[in-house]
């Protein structure tokens, strides 16, 4: 049995004043919060502006979390809602992240030729992801990288989770889609 | 099973909500090639992401972000230890102020000031009105209510702010009627010429919410920026009300159209300030949090 505290209660302790309670949240949370951004924004800059925003909004408001709700659903619509108006005040969709960005802080040890095949691949993909729309995008990473449920998706997003489903399944056909034709496009 | 089953099932078997050896739905791939054919590209979509590699922000950011809310938590502490001039004299200020229009409310049911200036009816029912809002901020105040968020309690204080400030600025006007006095200053008959009746009357409304919106939010609202949007419109709506009285009772001489464009004009001026002065608050309490 797994003696991890649960977000939930460390979220109370927290709302409670409780310092480490904040510290441990953070621990865990602050790196998924950072990929999200940099992968939704494809700015890293701007990514860490809206990652700063996103705690200190965590912190002022706080005290209107419900633990009865799944913290991470939760952290993450924080995180949605400011994410919107940024794109919104920037009136750009997603990009995506920098490749050599990615590459270069990955601190990889394989072997040059493997490290390239990567970069390609990962270029290939990156390039996949921008053809996505915005709640797509979203789906997608929060579904695959945060291992978020379609049901806290949907209320993240404000949708019906059927809605989210079809989203999910709509961007990895076109993730699929346009996989298959950069990859034929670099091949030729 | 359906396409549109085994298409949930699939995105569903891909995050592990459902088992990927569903026998149902290893029987519906076998007879249907479309579903078949979309189980293999959305797994090989989905694998492919494995390609990308985890983020971590950089340890300068991290602790720096992490440093401002510590920062603002030992702050809070010490702001609650202490208990600020502000939340000391709150209380009392807004209590001061219930007292100011209770007695400005007796003080026009006596003849007092502006004897025979208004119709009694007039009086007494805005005398009911306000004794009805003024027991129920107070309630609010008290009870320190709060539900999800919402702060009842520093709305009704912003009210009882708001409403003594424009208590005391009617009072202090040298004409009971002041839309009358204001239509009579230079300033109100040139807006009347620009604008019509309507547009001045709806210009004036527009400052009457907007001075004392303001200033009993920036004094008298913290907390409001929780929730900021719904604590903000809670607290305007307060504002607004308890501002309502004292427009019937001032609106005897004027028609239905200019008295509607001055409680328009209020409803948005109050808005803006009380918005206004959150703006205010957040960043002069937050500007030097992330330094």
């Amino acid at each position: 049995m797994s003696d991890v505290t649960p977000d939930e209660i460390l979220m109370a302790a927290y709302q409670a004043g409780n310092e480490a309670a904040f510290a441990e949240l953070f621990e865990r949370h602050a790196g998924r919060v950072y990929g999200f951004l940099v992968r939704r924004l494809g700015d890293r800059a701007l990514a860490e502006d809206v990652y700063q925003e996103t705690f200190l909004k965590l912190h002022r408001a706080r005290n209107t979390y419900d633990s009865r709700r799944p913290f991470r659903a939760w952290l993450f619509g924080i995180v949605h809602h400011l994410l919107t108006d940024t794109l919104r005040r920037r009136r750009r969709m997603p990009a995506t992240t920098s490749v050599e960005d990615v590459i270069e802080r990955r601190g990889d040890d394989r072997s040059p030729e493997r490290i390239v095949a990567a970069r390609e691949e990962t270029a290939v993909l990156q390039r996949a992801m921008g053809a996505l729309s915005s709640d797509e995008a979203t789906v997608l990473i929060l579904a695959r990288f945060e291992g978020l449920s379609y049901d806290d998706i949907a209320t993240i997003l404000g949708r019906s989770a059927a809605a989210t489903r079809q989203l999910a399944y709509r961007a990895l056909k076109r993730v699929r889609a346009e996989m298959t034709t950069s990859g034929c496009k670099e091949e030729s | 099973m359906t396409c549109a089953e085994h298409q949930n099932w699939l995105i569903d078997s891909l995050t592990g909500a459902s088992s990927p050896l569903d026998a149902t739905a290893a029987a519906h791939a076998a007879t249907c090639n479309d579903c078949r054919a979309s189980a293999e590209e959305l797994q090989a979509s989905w694998d492919t992401f494995r390609e990308l590699p985890p983020l971590e922000p950089p340890l300068a950011l991290k602790e720096r972000t992490r440093e401002a809310i510590l920062k603002l938590m030992t702050e809070e502490r010490a702001h609650e230890s202490q208990r600020s001039w502000q939340e000391t004299l709150q209380v009392p200020l807004a209590v001061a102020s219930g007292l100011l229009v209770a007695g400005a409310t007796l003080a026009l049911l006596s003849g007092l000031i502006w004897a025979g200036a208004l119709p009694r009816g007039h009086l007494f029912f805005c005398a009911a009105i306000f004794t009805g809002l003024l027991v129920g901020a107070f309630s609010w105040i008290y009870s320190a209510t709060t539900v999800q968020g919402v702060h009842l309690d520093v709305a009704a204080r912003v009210g009882i702010l708001a409403l003594a400030i424009t208590v005391a600025a009617t009072t202090a006007c040298p004409e009971l009627h002041v839309l009358a006095w204001w239509d009579r200053s230079a300033f109100g008959q040139a807006l009347t010429q620009l604008l019509g009746g309507g547009g001045s009357s709806l210009a004036f409304g527009f400052m009457y919410g907007l001075f004392p919106g303001f200033l009993a939010a920036l004094f008298g609202g913290r907390l409001l920026a929780e929730r900021p949007l719904a604590n903000g419109l809670v607290a305007v709506a307060v504002v607004f009300l308890l501002a309502t009285p004292v427009i019937y009772l001032q609106s005897a001489p004027f028609t239905s159209g200019v008295i509607a464009t001055w409680l328009v004009g209020t409803a948005v001026g109050t808005l803006c300030g009380v918005f206004g002065a959150l703006r205010v608050r957040r960043r002069v309490a937050f500007a030097p949090a992330l330094g």
